[in-house]
């Protein structure tokens, strides 16, 4: 090692002097990963804040739209004709509400909590079940495949925001990718939970492949506009709150997969591979 | 219940108290008011109500120490009624002592739905009353004297602690329990923050029970507060 002592005088500078360097180098690498927590920090932050501000802005749409169905609603002589369809309007925009509300606390669940510390650990097949239970309705008929290995290891994560983060993709797919079988898997390796929600539809045009969790992206692809085009961005916010990464790629033999990977807590153990 | 279940409505939002009322009365029962937790405490003991709806979100009391007060004088079944965001006010209410939840914004159906299963008179709780006879829900039969479980007319082998975690929540079907509800039950007081054993032996009892672990249809996930024992009937 080439390592210039001026003024040595003794074995004892040169061991204090190691300490010295020793200490500063730990300081140094805790400086770093502060740093690098801050930063992360920083982005969940200024994502939220994105995302606090769209979400205020959408919840205008459905109370005007609220508001002016229920007046006519109440009015004399509303045509009977056109009740129903009243009413109807009054029902799904107080659901398209909901959703927003919804999004909002989770954003709210999100603040300055440190999400892979301080939760009971949760078993994935049970979230991947909760999620899959609450679209039922939406995946009536359609063709749905989930796997998960037996040895699978249990993830420390808040089960509400991960569910919404499966509820999203698999609603995504639905959207993207009508009439398609849709497939979630996942699987621990290397101290990280990996989950992976796949479909067989038109996949993602090249060049897509980031821009899709930027808030406001539409594919082309989309059937219907209900979605608030939040949905992924969302995903991303929650899942790089806990610490882990997401992307999205498409399949070979078509289709597209949203891979998540997730943070394992070091006491518990990897588990099988798909 | 031959004569008209009397429901008391603890909710300080006119809205939906009338809407409650409005809801329950169709179905016919008789619907009580209180628009503070006061007065609702008082009504809960004055007019001995069937059972209790409770918005956790009152203005002068909490609604778990609602709930906790209505328990140390009734056994009345207690419905709490939760927004997003109060998901710790929700499972404390029930760890002491409310028997079910909803979530706003729910249907009319869900509500009614989860009243029926509150007025059901309770079936054999599993803490301490022994549980005898079969039982059959769906292609699922529990034969309690000889502690046997088949699906579809077919044996299914369990071990102590997974048929044990099985009368527990069928000892309560229809209802939500909470981890430490189930923990306390199964594996004793000590080990109430023992999440793991009690995901890892769901895990496992949905193999032998479900057709489609990760789809159930007994064993229902109740996320973040607990489990619940679904009839398909």
């Amino acid at each position: 090692m080439a390592f210039a002592v001026p003024n040595l005088k003794d074995g004892v500078t040169l061991v204090s002097m190691v300490a010295v360097a020793a200490a500063i180098s730990i300081a140094v690498g805790r400086l770093r990963k502060q740093a690098l927590l801050a930063e992360r920090q920083a982005g969940i932050e200024s994502l939220r804040n994105t995302m606090l501000s769209a979400l205020s802005h959408d919840l205008r749409t459905p109370l005007a739209a609220l508001v002016s169905a229920s007046t006519a609603l109440t009015q004399d002589g509303v045509e009977s004709r056109i009740q129903p369809q009243l009413v109807r309007m009054v029902a799904s925009e107080a659901y398209r509400l909901n959703r927003i509300v919804v999004a909002l606390f989770d954003l709210t669940r999100m603040q300055g909590k440190a999400l892979t510390q301080g939760h009971p650990l949760q078993s994935i097949d049970e979230l991947i079940g909760a999620a899959l239970t609450r679209l039922e309705p939406q995946l009536a008929g359609r063709q749905v495949r989930a796997e998960v290995p037996e040895e699978a290891p249990l993830i420390s994560c808040d089960p509400i925001l991960i569910e919404q983060v499966l509820v999203n993709l698999v609603e995504n797919a639905v959207r993207h990718a009508p009439s398609s079988p849709i497939e979630v898997t996942a699987w621990g390796r290397g101290g990280e939970m990996f989950i992976e929600v796949a479909d067989r539809g038109p996949g993602i045009p090249h060049g897509d492949e980031d821009r899709v969790f930027q808030k406001h992206y539409r594919a082309r692809s989309s059937v219907g506009h209900d979605g608030l085009g939040l949905g992924l961005t969302i995903c991303r916010a929650i899942v790089t709150a806990h610490g882990g990464w997401i992307m999205m790629r498409n399949r070979e033999g078509g289709g597209a997969k949203v891979i998540v990977r997730l943070p394992l807590r070091q006491d518990v153990f990897d588990g099988g591979s798909p | 219940v031959t004569e008209a279940a009397s429901i008391l409505v603890i909710d300080d939002e006119p809205h939906a108290r009338a809407l409650l009322q409005m809801t329950l009365g169709q179905e016919g029962y008789c619907c009580l008011r209180a628009s503070t937790g006061l007065e609702g405490l008082r009504a809960a003991e004055a007019s001995a109500p069937h059972l209790v709806i409770l918005d956790l979100g009152l203005p002068d009391l909490n609604g778990v120490e609602v709930t906790r007060r209505i328990r140390e004088r009734s056994a009345v079944p207690i419905i709490v009624v939760s927004a997003s965001g109060q998901e710790k006010d929700k499972i404390s209410a029930l760890d002491v002592g409310a028997n079910d939840y909803v979530t706003k914004p729910f249907s009319a159906g869900e509500f009614l739905a989860r009243v029926r299963v509150a007025l059901r008179p309770f079936a054999a709780v599993a803490e301490g009353t022994p549980q005898t006879g079969t039982s059959t829900f769906g292609d699922l039969s529990i034969d309690f004297d000889a502690r046997r479980v088949a699906r579809g007319g077919r044996l299914v082998r369990l071990t102590p602690t997974e048929y044990k975690l099985l009368c527990v929540l069928i000892g309560a079907v229809g209802r939500v329990l909470t981890h430490q509800q189930i923990l306390r039950q199964v594996w004793g007081p000590r080990h109430a923050s023992e999440m793991n054993y009690l995901r890892v032996y769901m895990k496992r009892l949905r193999l032998k029970v479900e057709d489609e672990p990760m789809r159930p249809r007994y064993l229902l996930n109740e996320l973040g507060v607990g489990y619940r024992f679904q009839s398909p009937d």
